[in-house]
């Protein structure tokens, strides 16, 4: 009996010992990193960083919805009548505050603002050693940009365009410039901006971009420069080109013109050949790409991607407008991103256009462009045009002439046939249409060039739509206005 | 050389009786041997009838029988030998009340003097089958019988064996007492008991499991009979850490009777309390066997966290819930339903505190069953069966026919021209000579078995109860089935008076190939409700097609791809009890509990997503889930006078540690389903949680009058904030068994107690392990770079939810037993609510976790039970009713401001299922077009669908629900019927905008319309309907975006959820077969169903939140079955 007490004793013992130290309640999570431990060294700056570019990548992001709506909302893509429900009510023009698309976007938009704003009010307090320093400034000026980048989607998106109003005084997007709430009591509701200041926000975050990031345009990682990254990571010259996107809409063309300048004279990136073009867009690291976002096997939008919705052997819901195929020229090599034919569903159109601009559902490599050297040939002649005949007109005429000549879109010189300003920039938006369809250019273009328009519906029919349609910008979604009063919606919604 | 052993054994029965008359315990050697002299010592004048016949008829060669059994004991002189057996049997018979009757030349019948008809000859009772049983009559050594009935204070010695009402067996350590406590003693491993006490004394037996009873004193030889426990009658109930005598429970719990369980056909033991437990709402409202139904004790007690119980299973909490990623396993299921011994459910504070900060929903405590010593004693049981959809014939579909007759109609309301209307359909590329009914071809009818074989025995030192089952259910739905197999064992060991161990071990393996319901487009159910009949399923080369619903062949994905979850449970327990002193106990308890789910996926290249160009792709995901836990605990049990103290405290330390791999792959060889190529880098996840407890119980009570019993724990837990790391949970609890008073004297009440409870209990279930800290994610990994993002705002205050439960019940038994019944009233206060507080994304997350709000349920219960018939002797007509009812109402106190919902309305002083939808106002009657109440009183109405005013509808949460269970028996039959009842709530169709497209969509292919619609569609200006009228293409109506009323229906049903008819096969046959007990029967499961809503289409029955979402369909089971025990 003794025994037994005696190992029953030491049963007790060892059990309860196991069991009560202290430590036993202090559990560490191994999928996430508690926040203060977030942002202490270069490597966690990085990981920060990546994290910005992986949500631009989401496809309620750069992944599908931004490239897809503004286009869908517009003349270039139809939904076809066999399909889901996926953005129907952005076919129907029917998408209200509640809409999961917008609200999503919304989210990610702020997501990239907070983040990027904790790397850059928390990295100075980071000491690193002098050798680190160029990538360091790298990934704050990276930091900068990423963040002028998702204000400019929110003010493309859920406001009016810059010259809605005289003075610009109309409703911008909130403007948040702190660092993630480190309690409850910092918990932010702030009121929307106008979108002079929303503009303002992003032109100062851009040229504080451009003094952080690396003067030779390069891109470093572990301190050396690093060439893979160049395109799919923001270098200094991709700052450049959304400074000129950011002019163009904001309509100081010669800011925009000199930005634009700066891209095109960086003798980096060229133009596809005609034959090319279409092989080659699809190609990472191209040489028109100026700033793209890495798809790769292992980490992309899959199903909910771009080329799932537009192929036929994933959704193909998502048709080019027959008006859009029209709009090319046979010779034009942009149109080979469409062919005609049958939609694969049962009961689906027949003889439209299918897209294949993004086209990979094998393992969707295909990298979701943002900016490519063509786009800076266009606005710089567009701000050309826009300064007048008398600044440098043929220099407009010759930038659009570089494009029309690279897709072979028209035999007729641009010189001869667009002598006026109205003709030339009216020539523009046609090719910029035809440049940028597929990839959400088209309802700003027309939107910020106070232009209406045709929205081809999948049933035959047409439905005109004014350019200053309250449709035409986003509601801000209900769950943002239900939990911050003092936000304003945006009109009619 | 037979009758010698018989005699012998009888005295050696009575030699080691009155060897233990000092002793408690019985000793069980009755076949040792040096007892042959005893029998001259022991001779004396008394002796049972039985003996002197069995004399007789070694002497004389006469048989004798009995006409009743109780004959044998009488107590008669034993007679001379000598003479002739009428003089014989006439002395004997003298002043006894019985006599003889020659029904042969050497047989005879004892009857009784007052028998005016003579015996019936199929229930005589021969003398071999009272030599069967070990125990013979023991012989009073100092009295006449006769005359010491009318002394007081004669001491008889009076022994018997103790059996089981069900199995028959015999019963061990069951215990025997005066009823004054002075004396007593337990049965020994064959379940004899000695004692002497006075004549006329009562006895009391009990033994946890089995209705106490009590006997006079009246005769030597006591055999009793003790019904198992199967209702509220039970003297012992399981509660938190061990048992309790049930009227010294101050707590509110139920349990349910393992007929209710063991020979079930449904696959989980959860499913057995619907409509069997008050204040439990189980509901399934999914025709996927095994998966996991949604349990709600006493309402709603989250929101955000889990309003589940917690699952107790031989003392270990184990993980319960759906453990695959949304395929419906359930780790509860993988218990065998005939290996539960019992399944108790604990409601209210008593019960619950001491499980601390997980027991706030409530508790399910599963006993599985331990080993007799004995003989070992085999059951075998099988069920074959088939299982038929129950979805109505109202629900299919139109045809194409119809289809086409329809849309031409709404071709023409769109006011187009009807002569284009052919061409829109060749447009289409509709095929009007197709006709496919998709009902029929995803359903089917399917299979089920069940066999099941448990062996239980063992000695006095050593016993163990093995079991293994097979389970197969094939679902109605083609592609769905379940499939089972468990084994457990169960080992206890008594080392000594002292020292005792206990093991468990269970390994069980479950697959079940799923579809997931609602919207996927994998989900065959929505296909049946989407899919026009003009498609079909083959090309016409006999290939599967592919070109509607996204690829998404129904039938091809029921039969090409793989959506297999294998679920493995293993539970192992040790335990030690060592008594250190008479009345202090040490307890020791190491608990294992394994689970893990694989699921396997194989997405054929050809249909749905996984395209072509990917090549086909497979996915493995699993996740395992240890949870380990110890206990030890000190009790202390005490009388002092008639103050009875009982009391334990104890520590206990438990972890969780999940871990999860997800991996997809395409690229699949042919003839493989493992693909080759990995889609997305391999993520594995870990996380763990430990909770360390300490916790002290105590009941007290006066003379078993007063009752009073409290209970405190404390428990740690790594979930909670840094603020709020430790909680504290206690109760209080009174009874008072008012029937033991002395002023009570209503002669028709037997029992009368009321009891009542308050405390404390919390619930940290469902809140996440680091639901606290502030987190960056690691998921934003971009490029093959890992990469972070801030993902969750930190709350030190975070803690457990917290419960307030009152309980308030009455016990009462009255009319000699014939009626029993428990009222109850409770309410539970639930605060600190666990939510995510939504706030602004502009702070880069839209939300926390923090606790606020409170919400209170509070309701009736009542569970009666009535023995309407009483047999008036054994296998005559009984007739007993189970009635439960419960009514439940949930409030919401505080919030602030409105908890976002699409479609409930949560705000304060609203229940939490309260639906608000926009309400459907029916058809204009001049156009056919859908109206909607426009203002909240429903005068006004508009044909805008956004003009619709936001009203509240009603509740998802029924008004009331229970069972109602008759049982009758007669002869060798049973007939067992439940039925089930669930009334006043609303349920939701969440497709139903998506369905009732009213032509809005076309001819596109997933726009199938209900016939419901066709059949009552607006067709003249003047039709008074509520199915609007169709317009090809409009969007007025038909929208999916128009969630309103109209999909909202009645969701009150009545259920024939159980029949069962029984046949007992006679025991002669038994004994031929050398079978103690056979039973066979025919079982259906959700036989019929009566619904209220005869808009509704499908089955009824929603999990709690009440929305129908296209489930796999309930399906009915008719079996037969087959149970023998040898």
């Amino acid at each position: 009996m003794k025994k037994i007490q005696i190992i029953l004793a030491i049963l007790i013992l060892v059990v309860t010992n196991f069991a009560c130290k202290k430590s036993f309640l202090d559990a560490t999570p191994q999928q996430s990193i508690d926040q203060q431990n977030a942002i202490t060294s270069m490597q966690t700056t990085r990981a920060a960083v990546t994290g910005l570019y992986s949500f631009m990548q989401n496809s309620d992001y750069y992944g599908r919805t931004i490239p897809l709506i503004p286009d869908l909302m517009s003349d270039i893509v139809v939904q076809s009548r066999q399909a889901g429900t996926r953005y129907s009510n952005y076919e129907r023009r029917t998408v209200n505050s509640a809409d999961s698309y917008a609200e999503a976007m919304w989210q990610i938009a702020y997501k990239i603002i907070v983040n990027a704003n904790t790397i850059i009010n928390k990295t100075p307090s980071i000491k690193v050693p002098s050798a680190d320093s160029i990538e360091m400034r790298q990934l704050i000026g990276e930091a900068y940009a990423l963040r002028a980048f998702a204000y400019m989607d929110l003010a493309k998106f859920y406001c009016s365009p810059f010259n809605a109003t005289i003075d610009s005084s109309h409703l911008g997007v909130p403007i948040v410039l702190n660092a993630y709430p480190e309690g409850i009591a910092e918990i932010k509701y702030p009121s929307r901006s106008t979108i002079a200041q929303t503009y303002d926000r992003i032109i100062t975050d851009l040229n504080t971009a451009l003094t952080f990031l690396p003067a030779d345009n390069n891109v470093y990682f572990n301190n050396a420069i690093n060439t893979d990254f160049f395109k799919v990571r923001v270098n200094r010259l991709g700052v450049f080109a959304m400074l000129a996107r950011t002019y163009l809409y904001k309509e100081n063309w010669g800011a925009a013109e000199a930005a634009a300048s700066v891209v095109i004279n960086s003798g980096r990136f060229s133009l596809f050949s005609v034959t090319g073009m279409v092989t080659d867009f699809k190609a990472p690291n191209n040489v028109e790409s100026i700033f793209e976002l890495a798809n790769n096997s292992f980490d992309n939008a899959g199903t909910d991607g771009l080329a799932y919705i537009y192929n036929q052997g994933g959704y193909g819901e998502m048709l080019g407008t027959s008006d859009l195929f029209a709009n090319y020229n046979s010779t034009d090599s942009r149109r080979g991103f469409m062919t005609l034919g049958n939609r694969a569903s049962a009961g689906g159109e027949t003889n439209v256009p299918l897209v294949n601009k993004y086209s990979n559902i094998t393992n969707y490599q295909e990298n979701i462009k943002i900016f490519r050297i063509a786009e800076m040939f266009l606005i710089r002649s567009e701000a050309r045009a826009k300064l007048g005949l008398t600044y440098n007109f043929s220099g407009a005429q010759a930038d659009l002439q570089t494009i029309v000549t690279a897709r072979n879109s028209s035999t007729l010189l641009v010189a001869t046939t667009n002598t006026t300003t109205a003709s030339l920039i009216t020539r523009v938006l046609a090719e910029r249409r035809r440049e940028f369809a597929f990839e959400g250019h088209r309802l700003f273009d027309l939107t910020r060039s106070k232009l209406g328009f045709t929205k081809y519906r999948n049933n035959n029919t047409t439905v005109a739509v004014s350019a200053t349609s309250f449709r035409n910008i986003l509601p801000i979604p209900i769950s943002e206005t239900r939990v911050n009063t003092n936000l304003v919606q945006n009109p009619s919604y | 050389m037979q009758k010698n052993k018989i005699l012998i054994t009888v005295f050696a029965t009575v030699l080691v009786c009155f060897q233990n008359i000092a002793q408690s315990n019985v000793s069980n050697d009755i076949r040792n041997n040096k007892q042959t002299k005893v029998y001259s010592e022991t001779r004396i004048n008394k002796q049972s009838l039985l003996l002197v016949l069995k004399e007789l008829n070694k002497e004389k060669g006469i048989f004798f029988l009995f006409s009743d059994s109780s004959f044998a004991y009488k107590l008669v002189t034993m007679p001379s030998l000598k003479g002739g057996i009428d003089d014989i049997l006439n002395v004997v018979l003298k002043n006894t009340g019985l006599s003889y009757k020659k029904i042969a030349n050497n047989t005879i019948v004892i009857i009784s003097t007052k028998a005016k008809v003579s015996a019936d000859p199929n229930q005589l009772y021969n003398l071999s089958q009272f030599a069967s049983t070990n125990v013979l009559p023991i012989i009073p050594t100092n009295a006449d019988y006769s005359s010491a009935s009318t002394k007081a204070g004669v001491e008889l010695k009076v022994g018997g064996k103790v059996t089981g009402s069900k199995e028959g067996l015999p019963l061990e350590g069951v215990s025997v007492k005066l009823k004054d406590g002075s004396k007593g003693t337990t049965t020994n491993t064959e379940g004899v008991f000695s004692i002497t006490v006075p004549l006329n004394s009562i006895l009391e037996f009990s033994r946890v499991g089995y209705v106490s009873t009590s006997v006079k004193v009246t005769a030597a030889l006591l055999n009793v009979v003790l019904q198992d426990a199967d209702n509220n009658l039970e003297d012992v109930v399981v509660v938190a850490y061990g048992t309790q005598k049930r009227t010294s429970f101050t707590g509110s719990s139920s349990t349910i009777r393992n007929q209710m369980i063991e020979d079930v056909p449904r696959s989980s033991v959860q499913e057995s309390l619907q409509g069997n437990i008050a204040g439990v709402q189980a509901t399934n409202g999914s025709g996927q066997p095994g998966s996991p139904p949604s349990i709600r004790i006493r309402g709603i007690g989250s929101i955000s966290a889990s309003s589940a119980p917690l699952y107790v299973i031989d003392g270990i909490p184990v993980v319960s819930g759906d453990i695959s990623n949304g395929y419906g396993s359930n780790t509860i299921a993988a218990l065998n339903g005939a290996d539960v011994q019992s399944m108790v459910v604990l409601k209210d504070a008593s019960a619950t505190a001491l499980y601390g900060s997980r027991g706030a929903n409530g508790v399910i405590l599963v006993t599985t069953k331990k080993g007799r010593s004995g003989k070992t004693r085999f059951n075998f049981n099988i069920q074959q069966g088939v299982n038929l959809y129950t979805i109505s014939e109202k629900s299919k579909m139109m045809n194409t026919a119809q289809t086409i007759e329809y849309l031409r109609e709404g071709w023409k309301n769109a006011g187009r021209d009807p002569n284009l209307f052919v061409a829109e359909i060749l447009n289409n590329g509709v095929d009007t000579t197709k006709n496919t009914n998709w009902f029929d071809e995803i359903l089917r009818n399917g299979n089920y078995t069940r066999a099941a074989l448990s062996a239980s025995g063992g000695n006095s030192k050593t016993t163990f109860y093995v079991s293994g089952s097979l389970y197969k259910q094939d679902a109605v739905q083609d592609g769905v089935d379940y499939n089972k197999v468990t084994s457990l064992i169960n080992i206890n060991h008594k080392e000594s008076e002292k020292l005792s161990f206990n093991a468990g071990f269970s390994a069980t393996y479950q697959q079940s190939n799923t579809f997931r319901g609602g919207t996927f487009f994998d989900n065959p159910i929505r296909a049946i409700y989407r899919l026009q009949p003009f498609l079909t399923v083959h090309n016409a080369d006999g290939t599967y097609r592919t070109d509607f619903n996204n690829g998404y062949n129904p039938v091809a994905l029921a039969n090409t791809n793989i959506r297999q979850t294998n679920t493995y449970v293993i539970r192992g327990t040790f335990g030690a009890n060592y008594n250190i002193k008479k009345w202090l106990t040490y307890e020791t308890k190491v608990g294992i509990d394994f689970n893990q789910a694989n699921n396997k996926l194989y997405r054929d290249a050809n249909y749905g997503n996984a395209n072509v160009a990917a090549g086909g792709i497979s996915g493995n995901y699993t996740q395992d889930i240890t949870n380990w836990l110890t206990t030890n605990i000190l009790r202390v049990k005490k009388s002092l006078g008639n103050n009875n103290l009982e009391a334990f405290v104890g520590y206990e330390a438990s972890k969780r540690k999940d871990n999860e791999l997800e991996i997809e792959m395409r690229n699949i060889p042919a003839g493989l389903t493992n693909g080759t190529i990995p889609t997305f880098t391999p993520r594995p996840a870990t996380t763990e949680s430990s909770i360390l407890s300490s916790f002290f119980n105590v009941s007290y009570d006066y003379n078993n009058k007063y009752h009073l019993s409290g209970s405190l724990r404390s428990d740690g837990s790594s979930r909670f904030g840094l603020a709020r790391r430790y909680g504290t949970f206690w109760s209080l609890g009174a009874a008072w068994i008012i029937s033991k008073e002395k002023f009570f004297n209503v002669a028709w009440v037997n029992e009368l107690k009321l009891r009542s409870s308050y405390g404390a209990t919390g619930n940290s279930i469902g809140i996440s392990d680091f639901g606290s800290r502030g987190l960056y994610s690691t998921t934003g990994d971009y490029n093959l770079n890992a990469g972070t993002f801030f993902s969750q705002l930190r709350n030190d205050s975070l803690t457990w939810e917290k419960n307030y439960p009152f309980n308030l019940g009455i016990d009462f038994t009255i009319l000699k037993g014939r009626i029993s019944a428990t009222v109850e009233y409770y309410s539970r206060r639930t605060t600190d609510l666990l939510l995510n507080v939504p706030i602004p994304a502009t702070n880069g997350i839209s939300g926390y976790n923090s606790n606020f709000g409170a919400m209170k349920n509070s309701g009736i219960e009542i569970a009666i039970s009535s023995v309407n018939i009483a047999p008036k002797k054994a296998k005559a007509l009984k007739w007993t009713t189970e009635i439960t009812f419960s009514a439940n109402r949930n409030k919401i106190l505080t919030l602030n401001g409105t908890l976002p919902s699409a479609s409930y309305y949560r705000v304060e002083g609203q229940d939490y299922y309260q639906w608000r939808l926009r309400s459907y106002a029916g058809v204009d009657p001049a156009n056919g077009q859908a109206l909607w109440y426009s203002d909240s009183a429903k005068t006004l109405t508009t044909n805008n669908f956004s003009s619709g005013r936001f009203l509240t509808q009603g509740s998802a949460l029924p008004k009331f629900f229970g069972g109602f269970m008759n049982s009758v028996s007669y002869k060798s039959f049973t007939l067992m019927m439940h039925i089930y009842y669930h009334w006043g709530n609303q349920v939701l169709d969440d497709n139903g905008e998506f369905i009732s497209s009213d032509g809005s969509q076309g001819f596109s292919n997933t726009a199938v319309i209900p016939l419901y619609d066709y059949n009552n569609r607006w067709r003249n200006p003047g039709d008074i309907t509520n199915v609007p009228a169709p317009v090809y293409q409009g969007i007025q109506t038909g929208l999916n975006t128009q969630t309103s009323t109209r999909f909202l229906y009645d969701g009150s049903y009545i259920r024939l959820r159980d029949i069962q008819l029984n046949y007992d096969i006679s025991k002669k046959f038994l004994s031929k077969a050398k079978l103690s007990a056979a039973k066979v029967y025919i079982r259906a499961n959700n036989l019929f169903t009566w619904v209220k809503d005869k808009r509704l289409i499908y089955d009824p029955e929603t999990p709690v939140d009440g929305t129908l979402n296209q489930r796999p369909p309930v399906f009915k089971t008719i079996l037969i079955g087959l149970d023998i025990n040898f």
